[in-house]
């Protein structure tokens, strides 16, 4: 409910001494700072639980060939970071209260999440194909003879991690998306601090994917990979 | 306080006065403990001799908390902050969106650099170990880039910085207290 | 940063140039008036059902909790019946729980999800939700002199959220006995031919795996009932965090003009750490939960090991580690007990402080105490774990961590003491519930050091000493503080008074009743009574302890029937009470300078107050009364509005720069 009248009016001389903003910023940027740390916390565990059931694992399958496995994913990186780049361009447009710009900016950066999403999708859909599964591998599929050869004591939760993790990070990206949506369809409406906000959602999304994008797939890379 | 509560005041004053004292003996009394234990600790390194000395240190400080919030509200500590001026990062930097484009890109510029020197890791094969600390490192690098540039952290308040940064990492390094138990399940796992 | 390039409204900058002083906070109120959130609601619906106004979100909170205790406390007796006459047959029970207890005997899966339903709802749905959702939303905004909080709508959606939570475990209880009927296979091979059922999931509300993770095989009530369990959880988790979120960004920026942190009461304090606790702990869980739900239905094993065997059928899972959940759960769950406790310490030195009519000794001790203790609350949840075969290194660090938590609760104990020492004590009831709140944590408290050390905690685990400790501190403590809360409150929020009279026959019963459940019970940890048992019938040892046993429920039943008189006397008094006036306690606090009674809409009537001191200036020498409000401008230095016009002429010169000024912010 910030308004900049309300703004404003806070804005006096000693940040703690009540009738102001102490960080200077509105409920609403306080709110999402505060949502976005409790949602790394979120992630965190969810991370530190893989790395958990990783390391006591007797052994942990790398399956992901560097070419094309690893490129796919990178490519899907690249793709996030770019949207990141035209939010915060969205962010910069609003500020000169250029709408218009704003607007379309936001729409690349949707463009890039949805983009995102549909390599994701792809790669799950792909991996499923194989024969990776929630827990353990499709029985007679591609994966599973490869697996049983080279990983025999592979700990049945790479699937498990694999999609919990990626798949709370792709729940994430589309609720941004349709947040994204929401503020480009009603832009005239919103302010700059609403547009901001969106904004910091976006690149927490981003920032989670920084850590997901290392620790699934570059510490699972397929270092020899069979010859087919 | 004004004249006419002035009686209210001073007993305000004692009653931190002897807080201050009491907590301040406490402090002092576990530093010395810790001291000591450095002292007679054979093998400093050892993992006993560390916890009590920091666990001694740590109460030390929970302890001093109170005379130095006291001695900062009483005008003892401003100077001291005043000389590093918490407010020169919000004020003398006032942002400018539109002119740093520049900035926006050579931000992405780096952030790409070093998802591509992660990837190249990935493909000269990097052992393992030595790859999750590079990775982390990386990653943290990616992280804080984000943060500061992208999320205007950097432009913002010191204060909002130390009130979000510091609670997420302490709750994060905490998480991290799995790891002995997970190394022990793996143990077990391959004890023949 | 970004007022930088916030577009300010040369309205708005005018209104701040032109006025000084309480005027232009006021007119700048009035002014955002229109772009805020909302007016006063109108028609039945809008105003007491999907309300945004945070008074009677508290209220509706309160209710809540309120249900959710009693229903809680009903089950517990009900766990007392059956442990001191096992195999009794209580007729009414079978129309009641024709599964649970049939032909009227309770049955011990019967037993186990009455356990598992009793924590989950006491724990959850009133330790956590009364205190904080249901006072800290009405009274918090009120006492750092805000109108509202900040996202009015969240609050509200919060609220329901956790009214769906308590919905969806309480359908727990449902889902599952119907299954166990049909399902005769399942009864004949699990229970050996009984043709009995339960009534709700029996992990306990620590929900430890593999028996939470495994599904309807791990035993009756865990299948549908136990995911409900679940998924009730994770929306309650959701609905914390949103609660949390709202919380500190109500205090932080919300604040009145003049209410600096160190002058807001211990009661913001108190919800402050709690919110904050709330929010860093219960992400953990959620993602804890999710971990749990994907084991149940996707076939995951994060928390089951290998090679576990069930009905004599080995089960696909591996690889995972029950410690895992162990570790997330209660690296929320310690926090979780300090939000249960902070906000009873907060009311508890509010209120000591206001009937013994002094200040609150050492209450920047007291702020730090609670910051230490929330801190610290994040650091120990290993000793919930001292049996799990951790590291002796680990638990020695988790040991020597808990214990330090004494630090800080003996400097609260110590100030407290110090608030009462040679006070002249006002023995109204919310007093009593407040003294009572210190004796119970004292006594709580003080088996937490026995608790927290290693080697005699891999003795009394698991025992009846463990849940007399946390029974007492957690539970009970935490429930005295609601009823001073109450009972302190209850004039404001309704404008009656409640009858001292009924109030004293309350708090004496219950006072002593809650000693005389919890005291004989640390005798029998020590003996080695063990937890979550349905009968002790086959334990010759224990048998000495049959005379105790019969106490405690006798004193549980007496405890139990003396709530029937806050209940009686709470909703009588809604209606019929004696008017109360707008300050009947003469405390000194914002909450009690509402222009009416019950509070306004916008608490403050459009005039936010001005704050000129501390929160707890009693028996002030000089004072024409011997308290002196929050509100009251140092007349001592000659200008009413000393303050006040410090800040303005502030704030003109501030004004005068405009936005340039605005912007270098």
């Amino acid at each position: 409910m910030t308004t900049h009248a309300h703004t404003a009016e806070r804005l006096t001389a000693d940040d703690w001494s009540g009738g102001t903003f102490p960080y200077h910023i509105g409920h609403k940027k306080l709110g999402m700072w505060l949502f976005i740390v409790s949602d790394a916390l979120t992630f965190s565990a969810l991370l530190i639980g893989y790395s958990y059931v990783r390391v006591s694992s007797d052994q942990w399958a790398t399956p992901f060939a560097f070419s094309p496995s690893i490129l796919f994913s990178t490519s899907m990186t690249l793709c996030l970071l770019a949207s990141s780049f035209t939010m915060v361009m969205a962010v910069a447009a609003s500020a000169r209260r250029d709408r218009r710009k704003a607007r379309r900016w936001i729409g690349a950066t949707m463009l890039g999440g949805l983009t995102f999403l549909a390599l994701h999708i792809y790669e799950w859909l792909h991996l499923i194909e194989e024969g990776l599964r929630p827990f353990g591998l499709a029985q007679g599929s591609a994966f599973a003879k490869e697996w049983t050869e080279r990983w025999p004591q592979a700990s049945p939760l790479f699937g498990a991690t694999f999609f919990a993790i990626t798949g709370l990070h792709m729940f994430h990206v589309l609720t941004g998306v349709i947040y994204l949506g929401y503020i480009a369809l009603r832009i005239r409406r919103k302010t700059h601090e609403d547009v901001e906000i969106s904004g910091l959602y976006w690149h927490f999304v981003d920032l989670v994917w920084m850590f997901v994008f290392p620790l699934i797939y570059l510490l699972s890379v397929d270092f020899h990979p069979a010859v087919h | 306080m004004s004249t006419r509560f002035a009686s209210l005041g001073n007993l305000v004053k004692k009653q931190d006065l002897i807080l201050n004292a009491v907590c301040l003996l406490f402090a002092a009394a576990f530093v010395v403990m810790a001291l000591s234990n450095v002292r007679r600790a054979g093998n400093f390194f050892s993992i006993d001799s560390l916890f009590f000395t920091l666990v001694s240190l740590m109460l030390a400080g929970i302890f001093m908390i109170i005379p130095l919030m006291w001695a900062y509200e009483t005008g003892l500590l401003r100077n001291l902050f005043a000389a590093e001026g918490d407010d020169a990062v919000g004020e003398a930097v006032p942002v400018h969106f539109e002119g740093t484009t520049k900035l926006f890109l050579s931000i992405l510029g780096f952030l790409l650099l070093l998802t591509v020197i992660e990837v190249f890791l990935a493909y000269i094969q990097v052992p393992l170990a030595l790859m999750l600390t590079i990775l982390i490192g990386l990653s943290l690098i990616k992280a804080a880039l984000i943060l500061a540039y992208f999320m205007h952290l950097r432009y913002e308040r010191m204060s909002l910085v130390y009130t979000l940064i510091p609670m997420l990492v302490i709750c994060i390094c905490l998480l991290f207290i799995f790891f002995p138990d997970s190394f022990r399940i793996f143990n077990l796992r391959n004890y023949r | 940063m970004e007022e930088a390039t916030t577009p300010i409204e040369p309205s708005a900058a005018a209104t701040e140039v032109g006025a000084a002083g309480t005027d232009a906070h006021a007119e700048a109120a009035a002014a955002h008036a229109p772009h805020g959130h909302h007016g006063p609601p109108t028609g039945f619906i809008r105003k007491y059902i999907f309300s945004i106004d945070h008074k009677v979100i508290g209220i509706q909170y309160l209710l809540l909790a309120i249900f959710a205790a009693f229903t809680g406390m009903f089950m517990s007796v009900l766990m007392r019946l059956n442990l001191t006459w096992p195999g009794h047959k209580w007729t009414i029970l079978e129309t009641i729980f024709p599964l649970g207890a049939p032909g009227g005997v309770m049955t011990p899966e019967f037993y186990l999800s009455l356990v598992t339903m009793h924590g989950t709802m006491m724990v959850f749905f009133v330790l956590t939700t009364a205190p904080q959702g249901g006072f800290g939303n009405y009274f918090l905004p009120i006492q750092v002199g805000a109108e509202d909080m900040a996202f009015p709508v969240l609050n509200m959606l919060s609220f329901w959220v956790t009214l769906v939570g308590l919905l969806v475990l309480i359908s727990a209880i449902f889902v599952e006995g119907s299954t166990i009927v049909g399902n005769t296979d399942f009864v004949n091979n699990f229970l050996g031919g009984g043709g009995t059922g339960t009534l709700g999931p029996i992990g306990g509300w620590t929900g430890y795996p593999p028996l939470s993770a495994l599904g309807k095989v791990a035993g009756p009530g865990q299948g549908a009932g136990a995911t409900l369990w679940i998924t009730s959880i994770a929306i309650f988790c959701i609905a914390s965090l949103l609660g949390a979120l709202n919380f500190i960004t109500t205090l932080l920026n919300m604040r009145t003009r003049g209410m600096s942190l160190m002058r807001m009461p211990l009661t913001c304090w108190s919800w402050f750490t709690t919110a904050i606790l709330a929010l860093l702990a219960f992400p953990v869980l959620l993602a804890a939960g999710v971990l749990l739900l994907l084991d149940r239905h996707a076939g995951t094993s994060f928390f089951i090991p290998g090679g576990l065997v069930f009905n004599d059928v080995v089960q696909a899972h591996k690889g995972g580690s029950p410690i895992l959940w162990q570790h997330l759960f209660w690296f929320f769950g310690h926090p979780e007990v300090y939000i249960a406790i902070l906000p009873g310490m907060g009311a508890t030195s509010h209120i000591l402080s206001t009937f013994a009519r002094k200040p609150v000794f050492g209450y920047r001790a007291m702020v730090f105490a609670m910051f230490a203790i929330g801190l610290l609350g994040f650091f120990v949840w290993g000793h919930h774990m001292f049996i799990s075969g951790m590291d002796p290194r680990t638990s020695i660090a988790f040991s020597v961590l808990t214990l330090s938590i004494g630090v800080p609760s003996a400097i609260k104990t110590f100030n407290w003491l110090g608030t009462l020492w040679g006070a002249k004590i006002r023995f109204t009831v919310p007093m009593m519930f407040a003294i009572g709140f210190v004796s119970l944590f004292v006594a709580g408290g003080i088996t937490g050091l026995v608790l927290g050390q290693t080697s005699l905690d891999l003795f009394i685990h698991d025992g009846y000493f463990v849940l007399a400790h946390f029974h007492l501190v957690m539970g009970v403590a935490a429930i005295f503080g609601m009823f001073a809360g109450v009972y302190f409150w209850f004039p404001k929020m309704f404008g009656r008074m409640m009858s001292e009279r009924l109030g004293q026959l309350h708090f004496w019963p219950t006072f002593i009743g809650v000693y005389c459940i919890f005291v004989p019970m640390h005798i029998m940890g020590i003996v080695g009574m063990p937890r979550r048992y349905a009968s002790f019938q086959e334990y010759d040892f224990l048998r000495p302890l049959d005379p105790l046993v019969l106490l405690v429920t006798i004193a549980a039943i007496v405890t139990a029937a003396a709530q029937f008189i806050f209940l009686f006397n709470f909703i009588w008094s809604i209606f019929k009470g004696k008017r109360a006036s707008g300050n009947p306690w003469e405390a000194t606090t914002l909450e009690w300078v509402t222009p009416t009674t019950p509070p306004p809409h916008d608490n403050f009537g459009g005039h936010l107050p001005t704050v000129y001191r501390g929160p707890y200036e009693f028996a002030v020498p000089d004072a024409p009364e011997d308290y002196v409000m929050q509100t009251t401008p140092d007349a001592g230095e000659g200008n009413v509005a000393a303050a006040g016009a410090g800040q303005g002429s502030g704030q003109g010169v501030q004004g005068s720069s405009g936005n340039g000024h605005n912007g270098q912010h």
